[in-house]
């Protein structure tokens, strides 16, 4: 078998964004097209009436951003989405949701003024609408994404990440907007609004929010196999009605604690403290699911992975590191010092390859299936590869023939 | 065209149907919550929108149908221009009664705007320009906006002025009012109820 052969094996379970057969793909570009029409005249008119103010605003917010999708991608502890996945999430959360919501909270807007009046209306609004159009409009993102690349959201995790991310787009459209046309769209409002809106509240937003949507959406779109629908629904439908009711706390008057405007020296650090109270909670429960989540990846990858020791795939040394992203990225380290960066970098792909072995496995069910002995025979060659170069071979690998 | 991929092991029997169901039905759904998520709330809010009571009106000049919610109030007159009005909360909607009438309903805006509205506004801030409004009835009008410093009260109000001349040259001004930042949650109730008006004989 060629080395050819065996890389298409390993494509089995990545899915492209580009999937013209799929009437999802088009929905999703449809939309992001129409609507990138307005998001780009809107972004126009906010660089024509501050061109600095704008400039400064997605300077500061690519500051934020970037360190933010960091960690989320490295969150999803044994399979990285596909950078073009993550990228359509991020587009129709900028893009697509922002403006779609714009609309859509004006509508519901003049329903809740219609109910209310209009001193209930300037209250309440922002919290009767935002949380149940904004957090729809971007679950959809999310499940259009599935809908294209269906194999790869295969756990709570990889919602959790498509729908972080999109949340982020989100909030950074967002946030230009309110820079520019609440903060006054001048330097200095836009410094103001970045205290506020990034540094005392970027930990609480958008990002989990659309986070538990997403786990929602993986809960029920992963956990076929193991869990009755009924369960599933429960189970997403407690996510998504989380995630609305922290946004709703979040946008309405409840809790507010806020020092009167205008800020001054202390009142700034009391800015931190009032965004804290209504954010802080949410950020726990946030961590403590991906956490959850995360330990159920790693169960499910022993469990993968377990039937495969000493046959070509992976070694129970292998597994043991593999299993521990702290012990795998020592290895790497050590294989850098000993071997140099060739053998470090080959070493990086077996781990990436055993963790789609992993997955092949769980999916094929028989263990003669070929796509899996494709996967082993990979593997098998990439630590073979690495043996062959000099000082790399007592790897902590002594390789599946070694351990029988 | 039929998906070439085969099914996941651990496929739902509905997802492993395949073929045309299964890619095209999940699609149509996302966009009826997208467009119902979207365009509902104006749905919503229209089918809101009934009229309430008996309308107010100044015989032979205009006729304001109130929406739900809304309760007509007091008429009066500033000097010798009456007006009726209708509230909600502290959103209100006054029709008034200009008199006859030379120009067309850009120069009554003009008017309203350097006679009335600067003279009881402090800090008046008037939107650039004119926009035209069509009422059901057909009457075309301009409409403008203002932010300012009530001079009696010193509150901040925001306010939508919407000019219109009658068939038989009658100015007629509605004027929709709210306390600054609350015009937004008011002003689908006020063009309801502007361009339900009827203006002229017929009212």
């Amino acid at each position: 078998m060629s080395m050819r052969e065996m890389r298409r094996g390993r494509r089995l379970h990545h899915s492209r964004f580009l999937q013209p057969r799929l009437p999802a793909f088009w929905l999703f570009v449809l939309i992001v097209g129409l609507t990138g029409i307005v998001a780009l005249a809107e972004q126009s008119l906010y660089r024509t009436m501050s061109p600095s103010g704008w400039a400064l605003s997605w300077f500061l917010l690519a500051l934020y951003g970037l360190p933010v999708v960091l960690v989320v991608y490295v969150l999803d502890l044994y399979e990285r989405e596909p950078v073009p996945l993550l990228v359509a999430a991020f587009a129709w959360g900028a893009i697509a949701a922002t403006t779609l919501s714009a609309i859509g909270n004006a509508g519901w807007g003049l329903t809740v003024a219609r109910l209310g009046g209009p001193e209930f209306a300037a209250r309440w609004t922002a919290a009767l609408t935002a949380p149940f159009v904004e957090e729809i409009l971007k679950g959809c993102g999310v499940v259009l994404i599935y809908l294209i690349a269906r194999d790869e959201v295969d756990d709570v995790m990889d919602g959790f990440v498509y729908g972080a991310i999109c949340g982020l787009g989100f909030a950074i459209v967002e946030d230009v907007f309110y820079f520019m046309a609440v903060f006054g769209g001048e330097p200095s409002g836009v410094v103001q609004g970045f205290w506020l809106r990034v540094v005392a509240s970027g930990l609480y937003g958008h990002v989990l929010y659309t986070g538990l949507v997403g786990m929602a959406i993986g809960v029920v779109v992963s956990r076929r196999a193991t869990e009755a629908l009924r369960h599933r629904l429960w189970v997403a439908a407690g996510l998504c009605a989380l995630a609305a009711f922290a946004h709703f706390v979040w946008n309405s008057p409840l809790l507010t604690l806020f020092p009167a405007q205008p800020w001054a020296g202390a009142d700034y650090l009391l800015v931190v403290v009032a965004t804290a109270v209504k954010g802080l909670p949410l950020l726990v429960f946030v961590a403590i699911a991906v956490t959850l989540a995360r330990r159920r990846e790693r169960r499910w990858l022993h469990q993968a992975l377990a039937g495969e020791i000493g046959l070509d795939g992976i070694s129970a040394a292998e597994l043991h590191l593999l299993e521990n992203p702290r012990r795998r990225r020592a290895a790497r380290r050590a294989m850098r010092r000993r071997a140099g960066p060739r053998a470090a970098g080959l070493l990086h792909r077996l781990q990436r390859e055993q963790v789609n072995l992993a997955m092949v496995a769980s999916r094929v069910g028989d263990g003669d299936d070929p796509a899996l002995s494709r996967q082993r025979a990979y593997c098998r060659s990439l630590r073979d590869a690495l043996r062959a170069i000099p000082a790399a071979a007592p790897a902590g690998d002594e390789g599946p023939e070694g351990r029988g | 065209m039929t998906d070439p991929t085969p099914p996941r092991p651990d496929a739902s029997p509905w997802m492993r149907r395949g073929g045309h169901d299964r890619r095209w039905l999940p699609t149509l759904a996302v966009l009826g919550v997208i467009l119902a998520t979207t365009l509902g709330g104006f749905v919503a809010a229209a089918a809101l929108a009934e009229p309430a009571g008996p309308p107010v009106s100044i015989p032979g000049v205009v006729s304001v149908q109130p929406l739900t919610g809304w309760e007509p109030a007091e008429a009066d007159s500033v000097g010798d221009r009456p007006f009726v009005r209708v509230t909600r909360g502290s959103g209100t909607l006054v029709a008034v009664a200009w008199g006859p009438f030379d120009g067309d309903a850009e120069a009554l805006a003009v008017d309203v705007r350097d006679e009335a509205l600067d003279g009881s506004l402090d800090q008046l801030s008037v939107s650039e320009g004119f926009t035209p409004v069509v009422l059901d009835q057909g009457t075309e009008g301009k409409r403008f906006t203002f932010v300012g410093i009530d001079a009696e009260s010193g509150a901040a109000v925001e306010g939508e002025v919407t000019t219109v001349i009658s068939t038989d040259g009658q100015g007629v001004v509605f004027v929709g009012l709210a306390p600054e930042g609350l015009l937004a949650f008011v002003d689908g109730d006020l063009h309801t109820m502007v361009s339900a008006a009827i203006v002229g004989p017929a009212a």
